[in-house]
């Protein structure tokens, strides 16, 4: 009987569709993970952002608190609420507690999920700073 | 003959693929474990630079004396970590895989520059307060 060469669609018995449809698996299992590794990287990216806002805010009342601490002996403690930053309600207060000569504040902002703390004490009768703490954990 | 060849070199194509592919993802996944080791450890260094009164510096060397007279010394080690050394005792281990830091004080700011060994550049700013007080005494 003579050898008739295959021709036309199922020439390979479908191996080519085979190995195709095996490597395109291959291939979106690992987009999958390059997408979860950035997906990952954006939340750690997008959640530092947020403490550096929350940072800030604390930092630069914290030294405006200083500042009038040093000048005027007293501190501004209206708690201030800004409507956005970075797409979240951010809050800022400031508390102040008077013990002999030493003046204790602590400044805390909070921005969505992240927070920061600047607590510091300074003494007016000798005019220096005696504590100035820094934490994004909370205050007890 | 010629699908043999068409095989092989289909073949070729995929394992660029999948091999670029795989050198991709290990280079994001360095990249990401640096970007965490390197929060970590600006989450500390700077809470320390931001409460300073003295800062003193050399070619990759940081040392810091805390407002509350607590003084450290920041270097790489030769394990390539990035060691706090209480004065009077008392080591962390801040960061690892680093090549080399190089601090500097710019305008003020403590500004330094951490070399992992995968090539990242961590840049890491902070202000101590001591500045701070500079500016509000207006000297």
């Amino acid at each position: 009987m003579e050898h008739i060469p295959q021709t036309g669609v199922n020439a390979d018995h479908g191996h080519v569709l085979l190995s195709t449809v095996g490597f395109l698996t291959v291939v979106s299992l690992i987009l999958v993970l390059l997408g979860t590794a950035a997906d990952y990287s954006f939340q750690i990216i997008y959640m530092q952002s947020l403490a550096t806002e929350s940072y800030w805010l604390a930092k630069s009342q914290a030294v405006y608190a200083l500042s009038e601490l040093t000048k005027h002996s007293t501190v501004d403690t209206q708690p201030l609420t800004l409507a956005n930053v970075a797409g979240h309600e951010a809050s800022v207060t400031t508390q102040m507690t008077l013990q002999k000569a030493t003046a204790t504040v602590t400044v805390s902002a909070a921005v969505g999920t992240a927070r920061h703390t600047v607590t510091f004490s300074y003494n007016e009768n000798t005019s220096a700073l005696v504590t100035w703490v820094d934490s994004d954990v909370p205050p007890q | 003959m010629l699908s043999l060849w068409l095989t092989a070199l289909l073949l070729l194509a995929m394992g660029e693929v999948l091999l670029t592919f795989w050198k991709g993802y290990n280079a994001l996944e360095s990249r990401v474990d640096t970007e965490v080791v390197g929060i970590a450890m600006e989450r500390t260094w700077s809470q320390d630079i931001h409460s300073s009164v003295v800062v003193n510096l050399s070619a990759s060397t940081v040392a810091l004396t805390l407002v509350d007279g607590t003084q450290f010394r920041y270097w790489v080690n030769t394990d390539g970590q990035l060691v706090r050394v209480q004065n009077g005792g008392g080591t962390s281990v801040l960061a690892v895989g680093v090549k080399s830091i190089r601090p500097q004080l710019q305008n003020g700011e403590l500004v330094c520059s951490v070399l992992f060994d995968n090539g990242v550049l961590d840049l890491m700013e902070a202000t101590p307060v001591a500045s701070i007080l500079t500016l509000l005494n207006g000297k």
